[in-house]
């Protein structure tokens, strides 16, 4: 007989501990539907990925003039966001959400800096130019389209990878 | 060396400079020097992709066919503006439901990358808004079996290590 946590805490630790290890062992084969059934979810993951690559090349390329100015005009909508991300895995995971939040953003900041390894010398040549891109966008609404097609949420972290979609209320649909 | 033939060779040499200079007045064919592409920017594409070679983007929405199989690699429609010069940046206004959309500067122009998650086959689509001028792509995508997609038999189970069986405690 499979042994249960016996408290809802503990149940919900166990949630996480299997979400951090589906995280781990989980392969990018496997990984092929871990896209948000909800396109503002997927939004919040893929905004929440430019953020983390934004500063992964300020870090490295010493961007921070325009890694400040792309966090000043897009403040509204960053924090919109981190919203969203947040009550993700609040919902998801329970009180373990802001643990395996911050285990996610490590995850996903780890692994753009491993892109950035991967590059070697043409990363800061090849990939400064996004900030010329977010700078260049039209308004501040365009981040979530623009985000989306960078393709830097990594295959093997996946989003929306600990829960299905919330019900909707009709209400939040009307944007 | 006579001093005549020395004085040929000097006038030879001094028509040559002279016409060396004629080419320098003449002026030069304009040509922006071709923009970098990266080597991460050339690896890892599809085996088989298929995408229309010259597609030219109006002020109406062009729609476009890509076929691709799933090797696990990508396959990228080029587009440019006149030039050629890259589009300065892309917006998803349709996302793929079964791959990846990846839109960048590649050299001298832009590409749409489709990335099929793995074992995926069949129809998927996605649109793009390219700026400036929000010229709009809508791209049908076929993915077809591919090696990745190859199902294998597994192995024997006799070569899997049997599982040590542990004793049960009595609560």
């Amino acid at each position: 007989m499979p042994l249960m946590p016996k408290t809802p805490s503990a149940r919900r630790f166990a949630r996480a501990g299997a979400f951090v290890l589906s995280l781990v062992m989980t392969s990018t084969a496997a990984m092929a539907d871990m896209r948000c059934s909800d396109p503002r979810e997927q939004s919040h993951f893929e905004v929440t990925a430019l953020k983390t690559e934004l500063m992964v090349i300020a870090l490295i390329c010493e961007e921070r003039d325009n890694y400040n100015a792309f966090i000043t005009r897009y403040r509204p909508t960053l924090i919109e966001t981190d919203r969203g991300f947040t009550a993700y895995f609040n919902r998801a995971l329970g009180r373990a959400g802001t643990r395996q939040l911050d285990a996610y953003v490590t995850a996903l900041a780890n692994s753009r800096q491993q892109g950035a390894q991967m590059l070697g010398s043409d990363f800061c040549p090849r990939n400064r130019i996004l900030f010329e891109e977010v700078a260049a966008l039209g308004s501040t609404a365009d981040l979530a389209g623009y985000a989306a097609g960078k393709d830097l949420v990594p295959a093997a972290l996946g989003a929306c990878a600990a829960a299905p979609a919330p019900v909707r209320q009709a209400s939040r649909n009307n944007r | 060396m006579t001093s005549s033939k020395a004085t040929i060779a000097k006038l030879a040499l001094g028509l040559g400079g002279l016409a060396a200079l004629a080419a320098c007045s003449t002026p030069p064919t304009v040509r922006r020097p071709s923009a970098t592409v990266y080597a991460a920017d050339v690896q890892g594409g599809a085996r088989v992709c298929t995408v229309p070679q010259d597609l030219v983007l109006t002020d109406a929405p062009v729609s476009t066919r890509m076929v691709l199989q799933n090797d696990g690699g990508w396959c990228g429609i080029m587009v440019a503006q006149p030039g050629p010069r890259p589009y300065r940046l892309g917006l998803v206004t349709t996302r793929a439901q079964h791959g990846r959309v990846y839109v960048h500067t590649v050299g001298d122009a832009t590409r749409l990358s489709y990335t099929p998650d793995p074992g995926f086959i069949g129809d998927d689509a996605f649109a793009i808004r390219l700026m400036p001028d929000s010229r709009q792509v809508q791209v049908a995508v076929t993915v077809q079996a591919g090696p990745a997609a190859v199902v294998t038999p597994p192995p024997p189970p006799a070569a899997a290590p049997a599982a040590p069986t542990r004793p049960r405690r009595r609560s």
